[in-house]
């Protein structure tokens, strides 16, 4: 279980749990972010924003948001 | 044959392609709010179809019916309470997890709803196949397939929407599990509000619903401790929170529906699409930020270099109809004031605006092209960084670019923005963005004192809207506005050719509002500062003993210490809060002078140092009273008038403060 600050451009992991206040977590789960959910690493962004691809949408997502959500890698 | 009328809805989530279908079920002719006073927010359309006449409304687009930002409020308004005899779900088929997300709330809310899924060439160029039947049975509505940018599916979209037919009234349910069920049928008992559907709103409370707990609460206080317990009770026995819980047990049926309906594996994208590669380049780390710059030089060059010729020919033209016309009033016999009414202070003060319409159309066409290519969410998402780093929230970037071709639209596209605060700090610090109504004063201005040297001082005009805009916002946050950005979170949408139809009606939208003002606002400002100049009657026209005269007197000794302490500029800036056209509409009209004439009226009545400080304020000092209608439409009159307020103070400050400056060390 890693922040997902560490995955790395192409990489694929699931989401396991996003920590944060309730409007943030019910915003990223009406976009398709949840706990369970299959994602690709776009673009990392180092400190800056990131691009996830989840599905067929690619959401960009800032540094902040990135740090409180903890994936797993998948074999 | 009488016509029957209904009007129906389109929703779906931003870059669905719903404005496409839009177009293309109303021809592209919409009627798109007007600013100026009047609250209509929404795109209005209609078409006709065997014997009905429909109206179609296109909502915001919006990832849920919880309601986060303004956009998502004002869509579910508008389907709860004006409730619509069709809604419309438009939907990207290549992503129907997280779209018909969407549309499951709609369901539970008992909307009558079509499901559109659109883009069905991205869905078959991938080998995927949608068992649309089983869709349709499941859910009990129709569903049409469509690829709104070539215009297919469109009529049979138009014959769904028509139909009549009456489905099973009952409305669509999701197992949200014992636990769950248990307590929605004990909150339904309780409620007694019969307008929406009871299920519906107990899931709502569940979710912890704002307005619906408003509703609610007229029943008494009783009801909101009973959902505090239940909620507790709820969240003890599942684990975590239970707004969550009930959006994964909805995608958690989507998912199980998808497996079931649609064949083909559907979670990852294999290979890179075309879309994901650009991006790497675009949004890189190092070259991200170069490469807007250049597009940004690009879009400036384009704007000005094209629209240049193309003001020239209509400034030749105006000053043709302006001679024309006071030659024919003269021949029929018309008093030389009345030709001077027309030719000098109509055509003069509306003409030196609309010289400005190439370079304005060309601007809004260039955002559009932006737009429409999914550029403009990569520039934000680029210049999110750099926007943190200044206190500002990356959504910000849009509108704020928005606002250089019209601070309106730009205050408008706040509404995605979820967090309030952000929000209201970036519609403060919009009218900072030189709008092209500004255009017209520093080309005057700075054309006429600044000779050689005036691109570079309008160029610095722009920075210093920029610079003060930082600053500002700095300012406010750090007092009113406290605490963390709301992080970003922004869907890209995929890279797409912009269809040049799209890109056109856009422009014509943005740009034709201009015109309209031109028409309207500016005309009767004109006139009536012609009127103003001339009387009481008797008076020497536009003297310092005319009403306007002695209006603009008043404002004198305020302006003398920023170096333009005569009454004409005064009521130049007074009439500036109409459309800040105006300004040099102004001055043509009380000095009776035409284009070429204006210039050298500025030259004598300005030095290249009090023309500077007149620009500055004429930036800064107030926003136009379109704007600050639509400040006051997104916020309340207390922003409205600390706005107002705030760029009074500020303009006067720095006007004088350059003034003051440039005798001591100039």
């Amino acid at each position: 279980m890693i922040p997902l600050t560490m995955a790395k451009q192409g990489e694929k992991v699931r989401v396991l749990k996003i920590s944060g206040g309730r409007g943030l977590v019910q915003r990223l789960t009406e976009m398709g972010l949840y706990p369970g959910v299959e994602i690709e690493i776009i673009s990392d962004g180092h400190r800056g924003p990131f691009i996830i691809g989840v599905g067929g949408s690619r959401l960009g997502l800032g540094f902040g948001m990135i740090k409180k959500i903890l994936v797993e890698r998948l074999g | 044959m009488k016509e029957k009328s209904l009007k129906i809805a389109l929703a779906g989530n931003p870059n669905s392609g719903k404005s496409t279908v839009f177009n293309h079920l109303t021809g592209g002719h919409a009627h798109v709010g007007n600013w100026p006073g009047v609250t209509v927010e929404k795109k209005e359309g209609r078409f006709q179809y065997k014997d009905y006449e429909v109206t179609v409304v296109d909502l915001p687009g919006i990832y849920s019916l919880a309601a986060h930002s303004i956009d998502e409020q004002i869509a579910r308004d508008f389907i709860m309470k004006e409730k619509p005899d069709k809604v419309v779900v438009i939907i990207d088929a290549s992503n129907l997890e997280r779209n018909l997300y969407l549309f499951i709330q709609l369901l539970e809310l008992g909307a009558n709803v079509i499901l559109n899924l659109n883009m069905m060439d991205i869905v078959s160029n991938r080998g995927v196949v949608i068992d649309t039947k089983k869709l349709s049975h499941v859910f009990r509505i129709s569903i049409v397939k469509t690829v709104a940018s070539k215009g297919e599916g469109i009529e049979e979209l138009k014959e769904a929407i028509i139909n009549e037919s009456k489905k099973t009234k009952e409305p669509f349910r999701i197992d949200y599990g014992d636990d769950i069920e248990m307590e929605i049928s004990r909150l339904e008992k309780i409620l007694s509000i019969s307008e929406y559907p009871s299920r519906w709103m107990a899931i709502r409370l569940l979710e912890g619903d704002k307005e619906i707990l408003q509703m609610v609460r007229k029943e008494g206080e009783k009801i909101e401790s009973q959902i505090l317990d239940i909620k507790k009770r709820l969240e003890k026995h599942l684990g975590y929170d239970l707004e969550t819980a009930l959006v994964e047990k909805r995608y958690a049926f989507l998912s199980g529906l998808i497996k079931e309906s649609v064949g083909k594996k559907y979670d990852l994208i294999e290979r890179l699409d075309i879309s994901d590669r650009i991006d790497r380049i675009l949004v890189n780390r190092y070259l991200g930020i170069p490469i807007f710059l250049a597009m940004m030089w690009l879009l400036f060059q384009f704007v000005f270099t094209l629209g240049g010729p193309l003001s020239d020919g209509i400034k030749t033209f105006m000053g043709w109809v302006g001679q024309s016309a006071s030659h024919g009033i003269e021949n029929l016999g018309g008093s030389k004031w009345l030709s001077s009414f027309v030719s000098d202070g109509i055509i003069g003060g509306v003409g030196s605006v609309l010289v400005f319409l190439p370079s304005i159309m060309l601007l809004f066409l260039a955002i559009a092209i932006l737009e429409a290519s999914g550029y403009m969410a990569r520039a934000a998402f680029v210049m999110d960084r750099f926007m943190h780093a200044l206190g500002l929230h990356g959504k910000s970037f849009i509108p704020m670019l928005m606002g250089f071709g019209c601070n309106i639209p730009g205050i408008m596209a706040t509404r995605t923005m979820e967090s309030e605060k952000d929000r209201i700090l970036t519609i403060l610090v919009i009218p900072l963005m030189s709008c092209t109504a500004r255009l017209p004063i520093y080309t005057l201005f700075a054309g006429a004192l600044f000779a050689e040297n005036q691109g570079w001082v309008v160029f610095s005009l722009y920075l210093l809207g920029i610079i003060l805009a930082i600053v500002v916002a700095r300012i406010f946050k750090g007092s009113f506005f406290k605490g963390e950005v709301f992080p970003l979170i922004m869907e890209l949408p995929p890279y797409r050719m912009p269809t040049a139809k799209g890109v056109l009606i856009h422009m014509w939208e943005r740009g034709s509002l201009f015109l309209k003002k031109a028409g309207t606002i500016i005309f009767a400002g004109v006139v009536l500062i012609w009127l103003l100049a001339s009387l009481p009657s008797g008076v020497e026209y536009a003297s310092k003993e005319s009403l306007i005269g002695q209006i603009g007197s008043v404002f004198a000794p305020l302006l003398k210490p920023a170096g333009f302490g005569f009454w004409q500029a005064g009521v130049a800036l007074l009439f500036g809060i109409l459309a800040k056209e105006v300004v040099v509409g102004t001055f043509g009209t009380l000095y009776g002078v035409g284009e070429a004439g204006l210039t050298s009226v500025i030259q004598e009545a300005f030095t290249p140092l009090s023309a500077y400080a007149f620009m500055v304020m004429s930036l800064i000092y107030i926003p136009c009273i379109a704007a600050i209608a639509a400040i006051r439409r997104e916020t309340n009159w207390k922003w409205a008038l600390f706005a107002v307020g705030y760029s009074l103070i500020l303009g006067w400050l720095l006007a004088v403060g350059i003034y003051q400056a440039g005798n001591i060390f100039l």
